[in-house]
């Protein structure tokens, strides 16, 4: 019981770090299309993988908002962490809420993630500079949000075979 | 892995997508614009005309900021101090409707045509 909340503690760290990691590495891959909030969303891949990994809702929570801080902080300023933490949290909420009644599979919950992202984002860009022509971004920011919302629940899915396969491979040895 | 609902899902998604298009396409058309407002906050502070070549530079509030210029009726971001400076890939644009923005600078680029003129319109450059 103890060793599993160190070990919750200990993945928290590691993908708060590899989060962190991403967005950075992200950073440094341009898109050039014009468009606010059409990336990849490498971040996402680790918040999708701590889904799975971790039981405690709070704790994922958690992860997401110490890496958008972390994130906004370095890289960004106040006004990207309004938007990125308003896509943070609709895309966590609504991949929690479909993986719990099992509507989709991992694929289609990551598809959700990186849609519930940038509907979010591009919904309080409109509000916080009260420009309702935003919303013509969003057909281009829902296709891109999907392809990279496939492609990280692609990635997300081989990652989480071996590591959660790795995971209870530990568990068994200690108990 | 991917379930029948997840396809279902992804054609929702394309029909949504195709609907706003066709939308959006009836909304901008591919008229050139007159003139551009420029907003920073949702505040309108400028308003140029696209007839006339010019390099302006914007401040944002907080020490942010973007140089626009406007060249041959088109209107781009030619520098910003932003991380993600989608503003400056986003080119020359032209046509009726159309926005260049910034989010972390808050700026939005709106392209009109003169029907759209309502009242007074402020041609000084707010510091």
């Amino acid at each position: 019981m103890k060793d599993k909340r160190f070990r919750t503690i200990a993945y928290s760290g590691i993908l708060v770090a590899v989060a962190f990691l991403l967005s950075y590495i992200e950073m440094l891959i341009p898109l050039p299309i014009g468009i606010p909030g059409v990336k990849l969303g490498l971040a996402n891949l680790v918040v999708f993988a701590a889904i799975y990994m971790i039981e405690d809702k709070k704790t994922v929570y958690m992860i997401a908002i110490v890496r958008i801080i972390l994130t906004a902080i370095t890289f960004g300023n106040a006004y990207s962490f309004l938007f990125s933490f308003a896509g943070g949290m609709l895309s966590l909420s609504l991949m929690y809420a479909c993986q719990k009644r099992c509507i989709f599979g991992r694929i289609g919950i990551s598809i959700l993630g990186g849609v519930g992202h940038n509907v979010a984002q591009i919904a309080v860009a409109a509000l916080v500079l009260e420009t309702p022509e935003l919303v013509w971004y969003l057909p281009t920011l829902l296709i891109a949000g999907t392809i990279a919302g496939a492609v990280i629940g692609l990635v997300g899915a081989l990652v989480l075979e071996r590591v959660l396969g790795q995971y209870k491979g530990v568990d068994k040895s200690e108990d | 892995m991917l379930k029948r609902n997840d396809v279902l899902l992804v054609l929702g998604i394309l029909l949504t997508v195709v609907i706003l298009y066709i939308v959006r396409g009836l909304v901008m058309s591919g008229a050139s614009s007159d003139y551009i407002e420029v907003r920073l906050d949702g505040k309108l502070i400028a308003e140029y005309s696209l007839d006339e070549d010019r390099e302006e530079v914007i401040y944002a509030p907080d020490g942010g900021y973007n140089i626009l210029t406007i060249r041959d009726g088109k209107v781009a971001v030619k520098e910003a101090d932003c991380p993600d400076k989608h503003c400056v890939n986003k080119g020359f644009v032209s046509g009726q409707n159309e926005t260049i923005i910034c989010l972390p600078n808050r700026l939005v680029i709106k392209l009109c045509v003169d029907s759209d003129k309502t009242g007074i319109t402020p041609d000084v450059m707010a510091q």
